[in-house]
């Protein structure tokens, strides 16, 4: 019984431990917002103070390194997050004026030590700043941190990066980003949407030889978000090889943001894929690509077993082909039975309603 | 007598097991969770969503919000909803019969007028009367159809949704306001994503209005701030945890995002269930992922709907008692699951832990307390025993339940003051000392009444946030 004694008794003892752990785990983390707080009310008094200075910067002629010297350096970041939205909304001269607040100043040898360190949170936040400010000089440190094994490092830098339109480093951002499981399309486009239209023909180039399906996919909505028409050539002949469906509906996409007229012949073959969801975007497209010649195939569509794509051969139909609506009107209400005059009375109605 | 001594002993350290195992399986959740969260929120951190939806090919979603008489707030709930980001979805608002003037004020507030509409599919639902479309909303659609509960006013959604996607919610959430594009992520991101499920919060105490959350606060109610950290215990560490082994048996009802093509493919939600939210999910796992073990139902750990709690122990009794019969049904009707290898870690792991811990868990627990306090009593188990039950029942609770408080200051930090934190840190202490016991007896008590044939669903009375 002694035994089963020493067992209760050490159980008891060790949860009592974990519930002190807990609660000292609970005093960090009160300290924590405490000192949260504490900053918080000094970033507000500090706005308080500098905002009409900051305004007459950039209203007027001073020199902006004037300025920061009458900041201490512990107060710089104070002065980056009241600037944050600024450097977001800014343009041109305007722009410049407030970036050369970081980039002429001692601010900028302060981010770029921080980028050094070795805490991530620090090295975020100067990647953050240093890339909204267009920062050249961080560049090369910027391309070295895409190397972390911490994947906020990388992801950061790599929107750094981006925002520097650093081409160059293109490559680099898809190579590691390979390393990090959870670093999806989303991500990667969020960042490369960053770059200018310069990014485009580096990536085309590549295109022509790259065998990974996540980086063409990637290539062709950026070329998309772009309106890169030069590659069009490309894409088709991607999307004629392809047999994967996110990479031939982004391709479908981009025709149709381009108006790539001479998409319109492979699109045809596409109508009768296997996969719903690209023969429910092929019609989308041709009602920006297509011609008359097309209509017996898309009235053909309004008996597709998916109602995607007879609910987009409908609408098709309507903006392909002039008249075209007397025609489904007809067809709709002469058919009762019929399900594919059962979506075009759909249409026609929610056409109705609408207008 | 020395006998009879063993066996109570025997006994009491089996209840003792169960309290320390059921807790360790939530120590080991919570620290899953916490790094799963560390990694989602580093990756969340740095996306511009609705930057990344004007580029990628999103996927349209169909908003399904049933309503049974909710003419209080339906008008400023489907205003609300109107509101939310996303660049192509369709809210259905199924009128389920009502008998008050939910219909009525939605002709007077959206200028609906009938169309003709046709059912794309065929799952089972009473009669839709008519369709109608809002000529100022081109997205609003409302189906007025005979009541047939909510299982059925979702499934006659479904027949008319357009979009791959169906988010189903219910008409008194509050949700915030990029919460589609936050739901839609999985889907993009894997093709093998059949059902996702986000955090829902309480929203008693937060200052709401025309149902967007304006300032986040606690209730004045204790019953209510203590369902909060309920809430997280629940949602940060326990689904979150589960998430990790593609677990997740329950969505929650309250906001839930399916492929339609799954739903229609196990025949929607099933008619007169009354844990319809779990039992959906479960039917997921045994129809469809035996198919294709590939697929996955998740979890996003955002914060993404805000609802109601009960602030009457009457009204919380009923709540708890109509889960633990949802909870008891849906564990019956799919018990094939149990024990099963062809399932996997479902099978094997996930349907067991909640057979076991969530379904039989609150007769043992009030058997536990009981037996122990008869033999304490009667000085069958000795001081030091005593000490290490209570301590594993209680204490080790609160160790769970503040962890849930650090886990949600470290992740979304969503309560502003200081005072939000020392509070919630008080509830999570509290809550073990009789709130938990309590709602144990409910469940208890709602076990008994599923078994001796007390099956319907009870009132659940709302204040409403409308005039918030």
């Amino acid at each position: 019984m002694n035994i089963h004694l020493d067992i209760f008794a050490f159980l008891a003892l060790t949860i009592f431990a974990l519930l002190i752990l807990t609660y000292v785990l609970v005093i960090q983390v009160v300290v924590l917002r405490l000192v949260h707080g504490y900053q918080q009310k000094k970033e507000r008094e500090f706005f308080a103070v500098w905002e009409e200075n900051i305004f007459l910067f950039l209203e007027g002629e001073e020199d902006p390194r004037t300025l920061i010297k009458k900041i201490r350096k512990s107060k710089y970041l104070f002065l980056l997050h009241y600037l944050r939205e600024f450097f977001l909304m800014l343009k041109g001269d305007d722009f410049l004026k407030l970036s050369a607040l970081v980039n002429q100043t001692k601010i900028q040898p302060f981010l770029i030590s921080q980028l050094k360190s070795g805490s991530p949170r620090k090295i975020n936040e100067a990647a953050y700043f240093l890339g909204l400010a267009k920062s050249i000089a961080a560049r090369d440190v910027l391309r070295k941190k895409l190397k972390s094994q911490n994947a906020s490092v990388f992801l950061s830098s790599a929107l750094a990066l981006a925002r520097l339109n650093d081409v160059d480093a293109v490559f680099d951002i898809f190579r590691n980003a390979r390393r990090f499981k959870f670093v999806s399309k989303d991500s990667l486009l969020a960042i490369l949407s960053e770059y200018t239209d310069e990014i485009c023909k580096p990536l085309l180039v590549n295109l022509k030889r790259e065998k990974n399906i996540l980086i063409q996919s990637i290539s062709i909505t950026l070329f998309r978000h772009f309106k890169f028409y030069d590659a069009g050539e490309s894409v088709l002949k991607i999307m004629v090889y392809s047999q994967n469906k996110e990479v031939i509906v982004e391709s479908i996409k981009f025709f149709s943001s381009i108006e790539f007229i001479d998409a319109a012949t492979a699109l045809r073959s596409l109508i009768n894929h296997p996969k719903a969801e690209v023969r429910a975007e092929v019609l989308k497209a041709l009602a920006v690509l297509g011609n008359e010649s097309f209509e017996q195939r898309i009235w053909d569509c309004m008996y597709d077993p998916e109602y995607e794509v007879q609910y987009n051969a409908v609408i098709t139909l309507m903006k392909l082909i002039p008249d075209s609506e007397e025609k489904i009107s007809q067809f709709a209400y002469g058919n009762l039975k019929d399900r594919g005059a059962a979506i075009a009375r759909m249409v026609l109605s929610e056409r109705n309603i609408r207008n | 007598m020395n006998v009879i001594k063993y066996i109570v002993f025997g006994f009491n350290s089996l209840l003792l097991f169960y309290f320390l195992l059921v807790c360790s399986i939530y120590i080991i959740l919570n620290v899953i969770a916490f790094f799963k969260m560390i990694k989602y929120n580093s990756t969340i951190k740095y996306l511009d969503l609705k930057r990344v939806f004007k580029l990628t090919n999103y996927k349209p979603i169909s908003v399904i919000v049933p309503a049974y008489n909710e003419e209080n707030g339906i008008v400023e709930s489907i205003k609300s909803l109107l509101q939310l980001e996303y660049p192509d979805f369709q809210l259905i608002v199924v009128n389920d019969g009502s008998k008050d003037s939910t219909l009525q004020k939605l002709f007077e507030n959206f200028s609906i007028r009938q169309v003709s509409f046709t059912p794309f599919y065929k799952l089972k639902s009473q009669p839709i009367r008519s369709v109608f479309m809002s000529s100022e909303y081109p997205n609003l659609i409302v189906i007025d159809k005979v009541n047939g509960g909510k299982a059925d006013a979702i499934n006659a959604g479904v027949n008319l949704a357009k979009s791959p996607l169906i988010t189903v919610i219910d008409a008194d959430s509050v949700l915030e306001r990029d919460c589609l594009l936050k739901i839609v992520r999985p889907f993009m991101e894997d093709e093998n994503v059949i059902a996702v499920g986000g955090t829902i919060r309480i929203a008693n105490g937060c200052n709401i209005l025309h149902g967007n959350i304006l300032e986040v606060g606690l209730a004045k109610s204790w019953l209510a701030r203590f369902q909060v950290v309920e809430y997280l215990r629940a949602f940060l560490f326990g689904r979150n945890g589960f998430d990790v082994l593609n677990g997740i048996l329950i969505i929650s009802g309250a906001f839930s995002c399916f492929s339609r093509d799954a739903l229609i493919k196990i025949d929607g939600y099933r008619e007169g269930c009354i844990g319809e939210d779990m039992e959906i999910i479960v039917r997921m796992h045994r129809k469809l992922r035996r198919e294709n073990p590939k697929l996955r139902i998740t979890f996003i750990p955002d914060p993404v709907c805000w609802t109601e709690a009960p602030e009457t122990f009457a009204v919380l009794r009923s709540q708890r008692m109509r889960w633990q019969k949802g909870t008891v049904d849906s564990i019956l009707l799919h018990k094939k699951l149990f024990m099963n290898p062809a399932y996997g870690w479902i099978g094997m792991l996930v349907f067991p832990y909640f057979a076991l811990f969530e379904m039989i868990g609150p007769i043992i627990e009030i058997f536990g307390y009981f037996f122990f306090i008869v033999s304490f009593s009667l000085g069958f188990v000795t001081v030091s025993f005593a000490v290490a039950f209570l301590t594993t029942a209680i204490l080790y609770g609160v160790v769970l339940s503040v962890l849930s408080v650090i886990l949600e200051e470290l992740s979304f930090q969503r309560y502003p003051k200081l005072s939000h934190l020392l509070t919630l840190m008080a509830a999570a202490f509290l809550e073990n000392f009789g709130y938990r016991q309590i709602t144990t007896w409910w469940r208890f008590r709602g076990m008994v009444e599923y078994f001796t044939g007390k099956r319907h669903w009870g009132q659940m009375e709302k204040k409403g946030f409308a005039k918030k």
